[in-house]
Parts: C-alpha cells; sequence; structure tokens
C-alpha cells in the first residue's frame, strides 16, 4: 500500500504538481488565518490584563439625573454611599483587594494653593482672595469653587492607578497604608510643598464647612511627597481644587471627617484577581447584597477596553470566518480535483477490489498519497506562511488602527459616567487607551500551537477529501465498478 | 463432498434487469469443478459466460443459490478475502494498474494477497520470463507494452497469487496463435502439474477442445458437452 501510494505520486505527476499547489495555498492561507486568530486572541488577554480588573462602587449618575425634576440640584437627589454598602461588596468571591475613597474640598490657612490662573488676586493690591473675603457682601464676581484643595482620602494608596502607573512617583517619605487609618498623616505634590516650604513631618491645617455651615479643622502631617511625571494629569483644571497639584492624599477617616459624615465615601473601588470575572462579580453583587443597583452602580471602567476589543474581536471574528471558508473551500476544490481524478482511478479501485485489496486500505492509500503531497507543502508553507501572515495582519493592523484613532478621539461614552467626575473619567480613560501598547501590533509569529492546528486543518481537509469521492465509487461492487470502466 | 472439489455452484441464479423485463443468465445453475482440472466455458456472446466467472469470482453475489470454495460458502468466508487468498483472475482487458509496470503490478498483487516468497523480485522475473518477457519489457511502463505483453503480465499476476484457483476470462483473445499456444500449455501445466483448477471463458472452440472439461451455458445452467 505505501509502494503503492509513493509509485502513484511519483508516476501521476501531473496531477501531484496541481495538489501540491492547491496544498500549499491553502495551508498558507491557514496559518495566515491561524496566526491572526492567536495573535488577536493573545493581544485581547494582553489589553485585558493591561487594563486591569478594577471595579468602581459609586452613584448611579445617569439614574440619578434620569430622577432629578427641573431645577433640582445634585444634591438633593444624590444619595450616600456608605461604609456598610462597600463592605458588603469587599468580602464576595473574586475580591483581591479594595480601597475606599472619599473627596473633600478644604481650604488652608496655613498654606497657599498653587495657583491655576491669576484671577483669585486682586489687580490693585495683588493680595490673595482668602475664602473669607469671599462673602456674599464682595462685588467681585463669584469664583467657580471657593476650595483650593481637594483632600483624597483612601483606605489605602497602594492600588491608586496613578501611583501603580507611573503617572505619580513618589519622590521622598512614603504612600499611606491601612496603618495610616486615624493618624491624620498625608501625601502632597512636591509643588505645592516647595511653594509652602513643607517637607516630610511637617503640620499645616485644612479647613472644611459642611453643609450645615459648621467648619471642621484638622491638623494634617506631611509623611510623603510626591512628584506628577505625565503632563496630561496637569490639563483641563477649572479650579485650584481640580489641579492634582493640591490635592492632599490623606487616610479615610481624615477625610470623612473632614466631611462631617463618618459612615459616608464617594466610592469604593474593589480589585478583583482576573478581568474575565468582572461580569460574575457584578452578579454576585446584584445577588448577594442588598444595594440597590438602581440608585448605586458597579463600574468596571471598561469603556476604553470594550471599545479597543471590538476592532481586535473584529479581527478574530474575520480571521475565524477565513479560517472556515479556507477549510470549506479548500476540503471542496480538492474534493473536486480527486472527483475529476478519480475517472482514471476509477479502473485502479476495481482492479484492486479484484485483487482482494479492502476498501479501508484503498481509501487509506488515497489518504497516504494525499498525506505525502499535503506534508511537502506543509513544510514549504511553514516558511511562505509566515510571510502571507505578515501580509494579511498589516493590513488588518493599518485598518485596526484607523478604528481605534476614531474611537480614540471620541470622548468615551459619558453616559455610564460616575460620580469619580466627568473630566477625571474622561483623563483617566484616554490615557489609560493610549498607555495600552500591546494592542497596536498583532504579534503574527508561528507558534508550536500554530503549527499543530495547522497539521489538524490539513489533516481534516484531506480525510474530508478523500472519503467523499472514495464512498461514492467503493460504494459500487467490483465488478459495477470494472463494468462502468468497460462501459 | 469430493475432497478434489474446489468450486461447487448450488442452485445459482442470475438476472438483470432490462427496464420492466428480467433477463436471466443462470437459473438454478450446478456444478462441482474440481482441483487439477482446466475447464473451458463456451457459448454464444451473451449466454453468461462472464457472468458464471464473475460470480466464480467473489466479483459479484448470485441473486439466488451459494458457491462453495473447498466446502465453505464464499460469503461466509468473505468476498474481499475470498478474491485475495483464494483465487486469481485473469481479465480479458487485463486491468492493470496503469501507473505501475509489470513487475510492480504483479508484486503488488502478491503484498495484497500477503505472499511472502525469498527473493521476491527474481521469483517474479522468473515468471514473467517463463510467459516471454524480457527484464526490460518488465520493467517497462505498462502503457508502452503490447496487448499481448499486458495479458502475459496479466497471466503473470494470477501465476505469482499460487491459489487453489484461477480465472480466466478470454485469456488468449489478443494474443497470436503461437502465443495462445504456449498460454495455453501454462494453463494445462498449472492444473495438470500444480494441482490448480483452472476455469477458462472462451468462444474459441479450438482452444476449448484441449482443455480437460468443457462445459457450455444453456437455458441458464452449466451443462458438460460431450
Amino acid at each position: 500500500m505505501i509502494r503503492s501510494a509513493f509509485l502513484s505520486v511519483k508516476k501521476n505527476i501531473g496531477k501531484t504538481i496541481l495538489l501540491f499547489l492547491l496544498m500549499c495555498l491553502i495551508a498558507n492561507l491557514v496559518i495566515a488565518g491561524l496566526s491572526i486568530k492567536s495573535a488577536t486572541t493573545k493581544s485581547m488577554e494582553q489589553m485585558r490584563k493591561s487594563l486591569g480588573s478594577e471595579v468602581t462602587f459609586s452613584y448611579n449618575m445617569l439614574n440619578m439625573m434620569g430622577n432629578r425634576e427641573k431645577g433640582q440640584a445634585l444634591n438633593e437627589v444624590m444619595s450616600s454611599i456608605t461604609v456598610d454598602m462597600a463592605d458588603q461588596l469587599k468580602n464576595l468571591e473574586y475580591v483581591e483587594n479594595y480601597n475606599y475613597n472619599m473627596n473633600v474640598s478644604v481650604t488652608s490657612d496655613d498654606i497657599s494653593p498653587v495657583e491655576v490662573t491669576q484671577s483669585h488676586t486682586t489687580q490693585e493690591t495683588g493680595d490673595k482672595i482668602t475664602r473669607s473675603d469671599m462673602n456674599s457682601d464682595s462685588r467681585e464676581p463669584r469664583l467657580m469653587d471657593e476650595n483650593d484643595f481637594t483632600v483624597v482620602g483612601n483606605t489605602t494608596m497602594a492600588y491608586l492607578d496613578n501611583f501603580t502607573e507611573g503617572q505619580y512617583v513618589l519622590t521622598s517619605g512614603r504612600l499611606l497604608t491601612e496603618d495610616d487609618a486615624h493618624t491624620q498623616n498625608c501625601v502632597i505634590e512636591e509643588n505645592l510643598a516647595s511653594d509652602n516650604d513643607l517637607d516630610i513631618g511637617d503640620t499645616f491645617t485644612v479647613t472644611s464647612i459642611h453643609s450645615d455651615n459648621e467648619e471642621t479643622k484638622i491638623t494634617l502631617t506631611v509623611v510623603g511627597i510626591f512628584t506628577i511625571e505625565s503632563s496630561a494629569e496637569m490639563g483641563g483644571m477649572m479650579s485650584n481644587r481640580q489641579n492634582p497639584i493640591n490635592s492632599i492624599y490623606t487616610d479615610l477617616q481624615t477625610a470623612q471627617t473632614l466631611n462631617g459624615n463618618e459612615t459616608e465615601i464617594t466610592s469604593a473601588t474593589y480589585y478583583l484577581d482576573d478581568p474575565e470575572n468582572i461580569e460574575a462579580f457584578k452578579e454576585l453583587a446584584q445577588s448577594k447584597t442588598d444595594i440597590d443597583f438602581d440608585t448605586y452602580t458597579l463600574d468596571a471602567n471598561d469603556q476604553v477596553y470594550q471599545n479597543s476589543i471590538t476592532s481586535l474581536e473584529n479581527t478574530e471574528k474575520f480571521a475565524t470566518i477565513f479560517l472556515w471558508v479556507v477549510v470549506v473551500a479548500g476540503s471542496i476544490i480538492l474534493c473536486l480535483i480527486l472527483v475529476l481524478t478519480m475517472r482514471s482511478r476509477f479502473y485502479e479501485f476495481g482492479v484492486l477490489l479484484s485483487l482482494g485489496q479492502a476498501k479501508l486500505k484503498i481509501m487509506m492509500q488515497q489518504l497516504l498519497e494525499i498525506g505525502i503531497i499535503a506534508i511537502l507543502a506543509l513544510i514549504l508553507s511553514l516558511g511562505t506562511g509566515k510571510m502571507v501572515s505578515n501580509v494579511v495582519s498589516s493590513m488588518l493592523e493599518s485598518t485596526q488602527t484607523n478604528q481605534n484613532q476614531i474611537t480614540m478621539e471620541i470622548p468615551t461614552d459619558m453616559t455610564e459616567m460616575t460620580g469619580k467626575g466627568a473630566d477625571n473619567m474622561q483623563r483617566g480613560l484616554l490615557d489609560r487607551a493610549f498607555a495600552s501598547p500591546e494592542n497596536t501590533e498583532l504579534d503574527v509569529s508561528l507558534t508550536f500551537n500554530t503549527i499543530i492546528q495547522l497539521f489538524e486543518m490539513t489533516t481534516a481537509i484531506c480525510i474530508v477529501s478523500v472519503i467523499l469521492p472514495s464512498i461514492y465509487v467503493l460504494r459500487l461492487s467490483p465488478r459495477e465498478i470494472l463494468v462502468k470502466k468497460e462501459g | 463432498m469430493n475432497g478434489k472439489n474446489v468450486l461447487t455452484f448450488e442452485d445459482i441464479c442470475y438476472y438483470y434487469k432490462d427496464g420492466s423485463r428480467q433477463v436471466n443468465i443462470l437459473k438454478n445453475a450446478s456444478y462441482q469443478f474440481e482441483r487439477g482440472k482446466i475447464y473451458a466455458i463456451v457459448g454464444a456472446s451473451g449466454s453468461g459466460k462472464t457472468t458464471t466467472l464473475i460470480l466464480a469470482g467473489g466479483l459479484d453475489v448470485p441473486k439466488a443459490g451459494k458457491i462453495f470454495y473447498k466446502g465453505e460458502n464464499i460469503t461466509e468466508i468473505g468476498l474481499t478475502k475470498y478474491r485475495r487468498n483464494h483465487v486469481s483472475i485473469v481479465f480479458q482487458a487485463y486491468n492493470l494498474i496503469a501507473y505501475m509496470n509489470g513487475l510492480q503490478n504483479v508484486m503488488s498483487a502478491m503484498d495484497i494477497s500477503h505472499i511472502k516468497v525469498p527473493h521476491k523480485k527474481e521469483y517474479v522475473y522468473s515468471i514473467l520470463k517463463d510467459l516471454g518477457l524480457s527484464e526490460e519489457e518488465c520493467k517497462r511502463d505498462i502503457r508502452h507494452l503490447s496487448g499481448g505483453q499486458q495479458q502475459r503480465i496479466a497471466i503473470a499476476r494470477a501465476i505469482a497469487k499460487d491459489v487453489d484457483l484461477i480465472l480466466c476470462d478470454e485469456p488468449t483473445g489478443n494474443l497470436d496463435h503461437e502465443t495462445s499456444e504456449g498460454i495455453i500449455q501454462t494453463f494445462i501445466d498449472l492444473a495438470h502439474q500444480k494441482d490448480k483448477c483452472v476455469i477458462v471463458v472462451t468462444h474459441s472452440k479450438e482452444f476449448a477442445k484441449k482443455l480437460d472439461v468443457q462445459l457450455e451455458i444453456c437455458q441458464g445452467k452449466l451443462r458438460e458437452v460431450i
């Protein structure tokens, strides 16, 4: 059988060359499809990992705006997040770490903010206007925001994106941890520190005014100083307190004290074990807690991921469809060629059957012949397939890059925006998008898995292409085959 | 059962449909073929000579009746196994595999039948040489051989299988008189010296007369011609 197969391949050289070229073409296309498919899967995985697995628990701004009546202030509609609510979520499955956040606007008589504009000073004297100067009797236009600083309280600073992703870098001292709870320690920006001659161990007092006009004063101790490395973080401020330079990082309890309510927080962020579990975590939160998710929301901050992943998913879909088309079309073409050449083999099948060869062995011989050609085609295709993959992936990348550019230039969907604030959210998402280089290039290198898959697919194509025409002939008795030939 | 019986036809019926009409070829045909004898089946065209050979060769199954090989029903042996191990057929159209030369055709048939002999190639060459083919002719592409040469390769293939039953459909039809004589003698020797059962379908009465038993198909039955 093996000898006969080799002889057939050698003697029927015309058919062999035709099948070889066809197999090369199919193998190259299969390699291209498999490479692109595996590359997009890999890119999606990398992108998902790089975008993290955070879920933020905050107000559902969308629903809140929907429930607001005409002329109603936002704070009348807003419901606060309580620590109790957040605590229900922190013990759920998939949560590896968490951080509660409380943002409070404050002023200070001890330190001056790093000014955003000169609008805070009077033209005549150049004296700085303090909050107390800005009373209702003043004829100066009322400033948009009277507070110069934002106290950002956190359970821990260990997971804050700005620090973990390198936009903010600690230059001296340390960041706050869970051990700093109730300590009134703080971490400030380098410029704010130098403008006010502050160093590690120095103290200053901040003041907050609650809704009932009661003041809370707290003296903070500087334990860390950081610098902002990313220029993107500096832009887009409307007032001093929105300037990240004027942010003062404290422990959560200090921020809550300044806010006048020690049970409320602004938001809670949960760090999950795997980005794949985001949806499962959301479902668990819905079923296992009594939190009203019409009022509050769990936001995975994955709009950028969703936007970016769409193009990769499209590429992957294309690769899958492409593969199917190649496999099906390849099988059909191979089948047709084998059926056409079957006319000459019809006679051979009859002879072999009359000599007592089993039908299965006749099919095996056909398969062996195709297999010999396929192996030669595969060896050649391992070299040429890489080139085809590169060409196809370059074409796809250029399409994908264009799509990404369009996606990133449009501000992200504001409907899902939450209590973090529109400006921060938008900036953060754009930064993340541009900071995720893994999706910009498809790695189409041939992997061992790809080669195995290629082998499997080629084998499948060969089997289908041999079995179908063979069954057509071998269903007949030897006499019928020989009579047909003679006829 | 006679110990010399190789092939037994028992009430064999075979017919084909020609539109709505049933054309009977064999009707309750029975006969016992013995080893050591060479049989000629003669008769007019369409009388059922080749059909008888095809049924004897296990290439088709009768509509009714049984065929026994050495007392065992060939359908129970399995038609493929029967063709592989117990019978050799020489076709009128030679039925050689086109991409193989003469030597390879014979060796391929031996491989299928799992026949193992020492110095196989030399063994095949010797058979082909006995049939009048040179070594160069044995290695030549089948398509470049004459009808007679191809016929001799087909006969060599049947001989090389070394089975007890050899069936031949017009084996000398494409051969000149001198070669035919040699071929006839080869078959007679196979029957008489090698104790084979050889059944030959022929329209040549001259050829038939030289064989041990002449059979004709008359009204669907196999009858000896005395």
